[in-house]
């Protein structure tokens, strides 16, 4: 385990000068948000599209770093083991995932507040989820490829092939039936039963993805 | 203090890449001593030490080292984020080399003129292997590998580094495994020697012994025979002289009028990887 948060504290000091590649994407996304969006689509949809930042935009970005600092070799160096490499790296990736979609979360309220729409908890709390869920999917899938090759051969497939999911569903969300139906059907379910459904499926996707990743890693040359 | 002889130790280590076979290889790298792994370029030099610490994937073979965090790595490029300053690179070192010594990684800087504001991006090929040097030392590791540390260095600076290494080696438990192409960094600084060329072992042991098993040869074209032609390794001719390395046993296959001396490491590999003759 200390081992995991010490690599996690070292992807996070490996993007900390360049922090600016993380947050220029998420104040784009809230600023054309609030600007050009905010009447059409739905305040909730602010949660989403900053969870979708830690497919979009992370993985490229930290293992981007690895390819141009050799970070590699640095981990072997500091006699981190791949095993260690592969579960901080998902622990980042899943901290980063929470920081977006809190952060979205708590904005949206305040977005609702200057636009004078609507605005409840439990939507946005289960928008959040379905975020997290949805997006950790996207992840679970997509780090075995970035660990198989490193970031190089699939950096531009694996940010349009999300892209292209992730768009077709926020327009899905445009279509006027679907959004006001949410809150009625979350009233129609039963929301505990629906959250462990999401964590069960999210751990089991989880545990498959990082057990290829470790498998894919281990035989990479490095 | 640990008794075992070698602390590095494979046997049977084989690494495919392509067409290139590394190995089998059986190499010793005594414990105590500095041990120069020479070798033209391609010839497996660095393909072994990334193997020794896990960064390529042998094939077949077993490989005895010890702990990674007993062991300082330099390679001969900079292994930390480009737009790091160096305290950070040294933050990370610092949160995961057991025994980290700042005091010491920043006289080290101080002696190589490195800045702890200066980002690694900015800094020259020789700085930048300076720094990695710096960070592997850092928390006095028993065993240095270092790939091509002086690459990129000018002479006073390769001196500085020998000189710095040499100290390092006061150490009791203190290991070097050097790997260079500039073998004149070798001389009088390696005790043992790993000669690689084509993916295999060509000569594994006390460069004394090299020295005394090899001679290097000078005479006139005259002087060649077509007996004594074939005991020459890498046989070079001019327009009336020729030279080469021969084994030391041979010298009797020789006439008085060749010159025959102590070679340097730097003419048995040169000569070594030549073709064994060569017609003009």
């Amino acid at each position: 385990m200390h081992a995991i948060a010490r690599f996690v504290g070292l992807d996070l000091r490996s993007m900390r000068p360049n922090a600016k590649f993380l947050l220029i994407p998420a104040a784009i996304v809230v600023v054309t948000y609030l600007v050009a969006s905010a009447q059409l689509l739905s305040t909730y949809l602010l949660i989403p599209a900053m969870s979708s930042l830690a497919v979009l935009n992370t993985p490229s970005h930290l293992f981007g770093n690895d390819e141009r600092g050799r970070l590699d070799t640095l981990y072997a160096a500091l006699g981190i083991r791949r095993r260690h490499v592969v579960l901080g790296r998902y622990a980042t990736c899943l901290l980063l995932l929470i920081a977006f979609t809190v952060a979205g979360t708590l904005v949206a309220p305040v977005a609702a507040l200057a636009f004078g729409a609507e605005f409840e908890w439990a939507v946005a709390a289960a928008v959040a989820a379905a975020s997290v869920t949805l997006i950790g999917i996207l992840l679970a899938t997509q780090l075995p490829a970035y660990f198989a090759t490193g970031p190089g051969p699939i950096r531009i497939v694996a940010t349009i092939a999300p892209t292209i999911l992730l768009s077709v569903i926020f327009l899905a969300w445009a279509v006027p039936d679907v959004r006001p139906g949410l809150p009625s059907w979350l009233d129609d379910t039963n929301p505990a039963g629906l959250t462990v459904a999401a964590i069960a499926a999210l751990s089991i996707l989880g545990l498959a993805s990082t057990t290829l990743s470790a498998r894919l890693y281990a035989r990479r040359d490095l | 203090m640990n008794t075992t002889e070698h602390v590095v130790e494979t046997v049977g280590l084989v690494k495919r890449r392509g067409d290139f076979t590394l190995g089998p290889l059986d190499l010793r790298v005594p414990r105590g001593f500095v041990t120069g792994m020479v070798g033209a370029n391609g010839s497996g030099k660095t393909t072994t030490l990334r193997t020794l610490l896990g960064l390529v994937r042998a094939d077949a073979g077993r490989i005895a080292m010890p702990p990674i965090g007993e062991v300082g790595v330099v390679f001969d490029q900079p292994f930390v984020l480009p737009y790091w300053r160096v305290r950070d690179a040294a933050a990370a070192y610092a949160a995961s080399r057991p025994g980290w010594d700042q005091d010491w990684f920043d006289r080290l800087c101080r002696r190589f003129r490195l800045g702890a504001n200066e980002r690694v991006n900015k800094l020259s090929r020789g700085q930048g292997n300076k720094l990695m040097t710096a960070l592997a030392m850092g928390n006095h590791p028993d065993l240095l590998i270092l790939d091509e540390p002086t690459s990129g260095l000018d002479p006073a600076a390769r001196a500085d580094l020998v000189d710095l290494l040499r100290e390092h080696m006061r150490r009791q438990e203190a290991s070097l495994l050097f790997s260079t192409h500039i073998t004149s960094d070798l001389e009088h600084f390696a005790d043992y020697l790993v000669f690689v060329d084509g993916g295999q072992v060509v000569y594994s042991g006390a460069v004394d012994e090299l020295i005394e098993e090899f001679a290097y040869i000078q005479g006139a074209l005259t002087d060649l025979t077509a007996e004594n032609k074939p005991l020459i390794r890498g046989l070079r001719r001019g327009q009336h002289n020729f030279d080469g390395i021969i084994r030391t046993a041979d010298t009797a296959g020789f006439g008085p009028g060749v010159q025959i001396e102590t070679p340097t490491i730097e003419r048995v590999v040169v000569h070594h990887v030549r073709p064994r003759d060569e017609e003009p």
